[in-house]
């Protein structure tokens, strides 16, 4: 039997989910979450599920952050600056080691950089096994494809995605016409927030950040784009003041509220505690739920 | 349409909002490397013309030497 299998890899943990095709959609037969400590893929852990289940699998994985770096170039308008730009920063050492992947938007690009090490073991793991690999997607950008199954966003210009992660760290993603717009990871120390890391136009980082404080200082009216939030182990607190908020432009992503189960495997999980399979999402690019 | 997916095939370029993808550029290193020696055998060459010059002066100052010698005596 043809199954979808997705593993989601965390700090500390790994979520998996399993769907098989049914009349009613994609039909969810196993998922759990389980500790993991370290970054490499429990592919022994799945090979026992696939057993277990005597199914064909095709699988999805989604990276947590500290497997991949970031950074964002500006565009200056000229080409050759750019690509000048481009040139000194992706020199040839760095590219022996990186997969790059670029994303551009009208006011730069965004990038993605993988280590080859790190991938090739991936891709090669997944043959050792006879599996058929389809996504590697990472962290944020993996509820993303799941937020475009799960949700009806057709004419919403602007939307945001919010990640409250450990250590009060959140991560905030904003999509502007279907177009990467910018990506920010901030701390939460009492009621400040200290940005760590903004990869976007800087023109946009007073923007951002004034989103979240907004968001904590219920100044609703102000919030002009939809925003689409889930927590791995993010503080309780912070996301129960979001659970309380009386308006619709805030919305948690529960992807096991989104989909059909079979009677074996329909457990009792809260909201909340649901979200935390969000970055299983790209196992379901593409797919209408 | 912004969605990322690290599985792409290294090499794979496509124009617009979707993934591009950077992977070390074997051709290009490569023709790196043929400008180089290009560069090393062009300055081979070079030093070879000057070494032969100055090795025609040279004859050139041995004969004028050995003439005036040859004029003395």
């Amino acid at each position: 039997m043809p199954a979808s299998i997705g593993l989601s890899i965390s700090d500390k943990k790994c979520y998996y989910l399993i769907w098989v095709p049914s009349e009613s959609g994609p039909m969810v037969i196993d998922y759990d979450s389980f500790k993991h400590e370290d970054n490499l893929i429990p592919f022994d852990y799945l090979s026992n599920k696939v057993k277990e289940h005597n199914v064909s699998p095709r699988f999805s994985i989604s990276l947590n952050n500290n497997l991949v770096k970031y950074d964002y170039s500006e565009s200056y308008g000229q080409s050759t600056v750019d690509s000048w730009n481009k040139n000194n920063f992706y020199d040839k050492n760095f590219q022996k080691f990186y997969y790059s992947y670029l994303y551009d938007n009208n006011k730069g690009t965004f990038s993605i950089h993988i280590s080859k090490t790190i991938k090739e073991d991936i891709v090669s793991q997944t043959k050792k096994y006879n599996y058929n690999l389809i996504n590697l997607g990472v962290g944020i950008f993996s509820a993303l494809d799941g937020v475009r199954s799960w949700f009806e966003l057709a004419g919403l210009e602007k939307y945001i995605i919010i990640k409250f992660g450990r250590g009060r760290m959140i991560e905030l993603l904003m999509i502007h016409d279907n177009q990467f717009s910018y990506y920010m990871t901030l701390k939460k120390q009492s009621s400040n927030f200290n940005i760590i890391d903004f990869f976007g136009n800087n023109k946009d980082r007073k923007g951002a950040l004034k989103i979240i404080e907004n968001i904590f200082s219920k100044e609703l009216d102000s919030i002009k784009s939809k925003i689409f939030y889930y927590s791995v182990d993010g503080n309780k607190e912070d996301v129960e003041f979001l659970l309380n908020l009386k308006t619709d432009k805030i919305e948690l992503i529960n992807p096991l509220g989104k989909i059909v189960f079979d009677d074996s495997c329909v457990k009792k999980i809260s909201d909340v505690n649901g979200s935390a399979y969000s970055e299983l999402g790209n196992l379901f690019r593409g797919i209408d739920v | 349409m912004f969605n990322v997916n690290l599985l792409n095939d290294p090499g794979k370029q496509v124009e617009g909002m979707d993934t591009k993808l950077i992977v070390s550029k074997k051709n290009s290193f490569d023709s790196d490397l043929d400008n180089n020696g290009k560069e090393n055998s062009e300055q081979k060459a070079s030093r070879n013309r000057i070494n032969v010059v100055l090795f025609l002066i040279f004859i050139l100052f041995v004969v004028g030497l050995a003439y005036y010698f040859l004029i003395l005596l």
